[in-house]
This record gives C-alpha cells, sequence and structure tokens, in this order.
C-alpha cells in the first residue's frame, strides 16, 4: 500500500479535534438493505468469510471497497462459519459493499460433485431453483425489502468447449436469470472465466444476465479489456473483473489469501460511480 | 445536548491492539496426534477451477498441538491403488507451513483436483469417498463421505490454515476491550465531501445487551479517510462525559463527529472509517470533491 504514513498526515492536519454532542436513542439493530447500483472501485474475495474483526483491519486505509461473499450453494468450496445475517450487517455498518455469490451445480461436462443436467428442460428447471436457493439465502442473510434489486452471481467454473455442454449451461444459465427476475426480482450475474466459462455465449441467450463478473487473471484492473468477450457486451456498467488470482495481501496485521477484483458494475447494497477509476 | 469539554489526544496515532483470533502456541509445544483431534469432511466444491473437498481439523484435546505442515493425506479408491495428495504447483510452501493449534481451534486442509478436461464429457469418473489422514504425533485418521474426483489430474492441497472463527474473534475482542467489544455502530454521513473542507458525521453506538456498558475508561477512537492510496489518521478521545459515562442497556448514543478532510487527497471514492477502541467499527464510502 503506498498510503501517506501517519505522522506525515499529522503534520499536514495539526488542527484537528473532535467536539461531539451525544444524543440518546433507542433505535432497532440494523438489517441489511436491500438493492444495489453501479459502482466502480476494487474489491476482493476469499474462499471462507474472514472474521469481522478481520474486515475492520481491511477496510481501514485500504484499497478495498467491496467483499466477494460465497452465499451457499451444493457445490460452495468452502464452509461458512462466519457468515450471518449479523455478520452482514456488521461489515456493512464498517463500509463494505458486497457481490453475493451462489455456487450451485456445474457444467454436466465437468468433475465437481453436483452438475447440471445435459436433458435441457431439466437442466433450466435446475437453474430456476438454484435461484429460488439463492434467494431463500439472502432473506436468511437478513436481506430488507425481499432482497429486490440485489445483485447475485452465479459461480460457473470453467468447463470447456463441448457443444452440448455448452448448450446445457446455456439453459441453465436462463433459468437462473429468469427466475430471478420474477418479483421481488434481484439482479442476475454470472461469474466465471472470461473464456473458459464461455461467459461470450451468455450475451446470447434471450434474456442475459443484467452483468457478468470474469476471471481474466491478467493483472489489468480495467473492465474493459476481458479477453473473450466482445466490448459491446455488457457494456453499461455490467462488469466486475477477477483481474488477479491466488496471492496473499497483509493489512493491519492481517493476511488473507485473496483473488483481486474490480468493479464496473453492480454490488449490494448501493452503488457509486467514480469516472476517474482504475476499474473503468 | 451538546457539550464543549473535548478530550484531545495529540495527532499522531495510537497503535491499538491487533485483534487476532490466531492463539500463539508456546515453544515446544507437541505435534497433533491423532487422539488429539476430530477429523471432519467439509464442504465439496468448486473454487478457482477446482473440484475441492475440504478436511476439517479440531483439536479436541486439551493442550495445544501443532502440524508442520499439512498432514499427509492418502486418497482410497475403492477399485485402485491408495493416492497420496501432494502439494500444489501454487502453493508448495503449504507443505512447510507450521500451524499451532489451541484446543477447540480448528484447522482446513482444502484439497484439489482440476474441474474439467476431455475425459469428462463421458459419464465415467474416478471418485474417491474415504481418504486417510497420518498425524506427525503418530496415528491415522479414516474420514468418509468426502469426494475426490482424479479424473481430470492428480489431488493437490490448495490450503491449509486455522479458521478465523467469529466467535474466537469475539473472545479475543472481549478480553482486550471489554464490554465496549459488545457494542455496535452506525454511520450518518453526508455522501459528499470537500477536499480540505470540513466532513461532520455521526456515529451511534448501541448496546445490544441487557446490561449498561460503561465508559469510565473512556476509549479514544481513530478515524480516517483513504483516496487513491493516501489517508488521514487521527486519534482522539470519545466525549463519554457526553454520554453520562456509559451506553444505556438496550439503548444508543449518537456521537457528532467532524473530520478535515485533507486537500491532497485525490478527488474520487474515498473511503471513511472510524473505530472505536476495543470497540466496533463504521465507515462509509464518500465522493471527495
Amino acid at each position: 500500500m503506498q498510503s501517506m504514513s501517519r505522522k506525515a498526515m499529522a503534520r499536514l492536519l495539526p488542527s484537528m479535534f473532535l467536539c461531539s454532542s451525544a444524543v440518546f436513542l433507542t433505535q432497532p439493530a440494523q438489517a441489511y438493505p436491500g438493492g444495489g447500483g453501479a459502482f466502480n472501485g476494487k474489491g476482493f474475495d476469499t474462499c471462507a468469510a474472514p472474521s469481522t474483526s478481520q474486515m475492520q483491519a481491511w477496510w481501514t486505509n485500504t484499497p478495498w471497497s467491496w467483499v466477494g461473499v460465497y452465499i451457499g450453494g451444493a457445490v460452495r468450496g468452502c464452509s461458512q462459519p462466519n457468515l450471518t445475517a449479523s455478520w452482514m450487517n456488521t461489515t456493512y455498518s464498517q463500509g463494505w459493499r458486497h457481490t453475493l455469490i451462489w455456487v450451485g451445480p456445474q457444467a454436466p461436462c465437468s468433475t465437481y460433485a453436483t452438475r447440471i443436467s445435459y436433458d435441457s428442460a431439466t437442466a433450466y428447471q435446475q437453474g430456476k431453483d438454484e435461484a429460488v436457493k439463492a434467494y431463500n439465502a439472502l432473506i436468511a442473510l437478513g436481506f430488507t425489502n425481499n432482497a429486490a434489486g440485489t445483485p447475485v452471481v452465479y459461480d460457473m467454473e470453467g468447463y470447456g468447449s463441448n457443444a452440448t455442454c455448452k448448450a446445457a449451461v446455456k439453459q441453465f444459465m436462463q433459468g437462473w436469470v429468469d427466475q430471478l427476475a420474477v418479483a421481488p426480482a434481484q439482479v442476475s450475474g454470472v461469474y466465471g472465466s472470461a473464456c473458459n466459462s464461455n461467459l461470450s455465449d451468455l450475451a446470447t441467450m434471450a434474456r442475459p444476465p443484467k452483468f457478468i463478473w470474469a476471471a481474466n487473471w491478467d493483472g489489468n484492473t480495467s473492465t474493459s479489456t476481458l479477453s473473450c468477450v466482445s466490448g459491446t457486451s455488457w457494456s453499461s456498467h455490467q462488469r466486475l473483473k477477477q483481474y488477479q488470482g491466488d496471492h496473499n495481501e497483509t493489512y493491519g496485521g492481517v493476511t488473507i489469501n485473496i483473488d483481486s477484483n474490480c468493479a464496473n458494475g453492480p454490488l449490494a447494497p448501493s452503488g457509486g460511480l467514480n469516472s476517474a477509476s482504475v476499474c473503468n | 445536548m451538546s457539550f464543549r469539554s473535548c478530550f484531545t489526544l495529540s495527532a499522531v496515532s495510537i497503535a491499538l491492539l491487533a485483534l487476532s483470533g490466531a492463539a500463539q502456541a508456546a515453544p515446544g509445544v507437541r505435534a497433533c496426534a491423532a487422539a488429539d483431534v476430530k477429523v471432519t469432511a467439509g464442504q465439496a466444491g468448486a473454487w478457482r477451477g477446482q473440484a475441492t473437498q475440504e478436511i476439517r481439523i479440531a483439536n479436541t484435546g486439551l493442550e495445544a498441538c501443532h502440524l508442520p505442515g499439512f498432514p499427509t493425506v492418502q486418497l482410497q479408491p475403492t477399485n485402485e491403488a491408495p493416492q497420496t495428495v501432494g502439494a500444489s504447483e501454487q502453493a508448495p510452501e503449504l507443505q512447510s507451513t507450521r500451524l499451532e493449534l489451541a484446543p477447540g481451534e480448528e484447522i482446513v486442509v482444502l484439497l484439489g483436483t482440476p474441474g474439467t478436461c476431455e475425459a469428462a464429457n463421458r459419464p465415467e469418473r474416478k471418485v474417491s469417498k474415504r481418504l486417510q489422514l497420518a498425524l506427525p504425533g503418530g496415528g491415522l485418521k479414516t474420514v468418509d463421505g468426502v469426494h475426490v474426483d482424479t479424473l481430470c489430474g492428480r489431488a493437490t492441497v490448495m490450503r491449509f490454515e486455522r479458521v478465523q472463527s467469529e466467535a474466537n474473534a469475539r473472545a479475543v475482542a472481549m478480553k482486550v476491550g471489554g464490554a465496549v467489544s459488545q457494542l455496535t455502530g452506525s454511520i450518518s454521513a453526508p455522501d459528499e465531501a470537500s477536499r480540505g473542507g470540513l466532513l461532520r458525521y455521526t456515529v451511534t453506538l448501541s448496546n445490544p445487551t441487557a446490561s449498561p456498558v460503561s465508559l469510565s475508561a473512556c476509549p479514544s477512537y481513530t478515524q480516517s479517510v483513504w483516496a487513491d492510496g493516501k489517508s488521514s489518521d487521527t486519534t482522539l478521545r470519545l466525549n463519554c462525559a457526553a454520554a453520562g459515562g456509559q451506553i444505556p442497556a438496550n439503548g444508543s448514543v449518537s456521537f457528532d463527529m467532524q473530520l478535515a478532510v485533507p486537500a491532497e487527497l485525490a478527488a474520487g471514492n474515498g473511503k471513511l472509517s472510524w473505530k472505536l477502541e476495543g470497540g466496533p467499527g463504521v465507515g462509509k464510502m464518500i465522493g471527495l470533491r
């Protein structure tokens, strides 16, 4: 991190002080607001939700503004003992925005423990079923307003170029998109390898996902540059990019193994556009 | 109510105690043996292009023990010879990463195999549903109910790390911050602020417990704003007198704050952070004009 040293900044700010007034309140516990908005900025994802104290250490004076959270699904890679409605509320209060990730059945031509059917009607229904499960997970995590407008991403890991397999995945993703469009609608997204998850196929769906999150570990933060995805697809604040994978970073004495990401697309619970962002 | 008296610390930061769930075992902690731990199958999933299988190792003994690297794992497929799981090319250091486990703590070993290959277009699979762990202190543990498919390549260890449990973190926070660690916080701040100007915002501390939380040992707080690699930090004393020296049971107290936003910060998205010593932290994205 390239932070100016604390002492140096202290010299710049010799007159900083606090005067506080205190007001006594009784108020209900905070809940995580449903909804989302387009955001420009950096985020990270990690397999299991860190503790809230670790998240606090990673909020203060770091480049990260949002975190990818694996909320569930039959093939979520890691257990999530820390992920609760309280964790969502606390990290939201700390300032974090979130990307909610669902990891259900994977391509039929893969070795994952749970897979999509090759049968197109079954695959479509599986996609719808996963959308319902993801919605239920959001509600269980305390999202208000029935999680309306909340972006939620389906994690479709890379699976290659077999035509029959691609067709099944496409049917599945159509089910995902269609079910999330049912009121109270969420904003459908798909995460995957920019090339190996065949994200470009999804642009030709009858009703494509509203946004994509492409894994493209080229070190380039710009979401405009994605391998295997046309520049004209998902081009209106509809892209997240995982530009660096599998590495450790340390902030505030806390080391976490992360993937680095940039957003130029929807996050929960709200947006914040920045025309000068390196993520554009 | 407003209060004129402000308790100001010098504008250099106070190093707050790092909250860490990682208990540091004393030197000479013995290697974990099978009798010390409970080993269970966790999630079988998908991550970073690999088909994954968690193995969770919990210290159920009364003393700390250690693992000098990930333990030897042997897959036991039904119709083939046992296969030993190796280190991954991406994380060879895990083979010699020493982890110490206090009683009750847990370690996760994440195995991965390639999730796709040409052979996966056919229905045949090479799944192991059982594996065996050799503990460095002696003894074996057999784990049933795993799903490790080696059709597309050998299994490797992708992660080997201590579980950063929220419960442990809260216990540590309670030790450091006392009852203040049980407070929750929220922030009300404008969406935008001027560089070189004064940002006024409100922090509300809430006490969700049935007992008042005393502020008699008045904590400090640190506030900062960060943008594009530069930040400003100040640590000050909370105006506890204004709060009557406590946060009432099931009640909240709001504190008005102000922060001089350095003119030197870059325009665009900035991160506002406020952290109470031993207590909650709150923050917000602020557009810096």
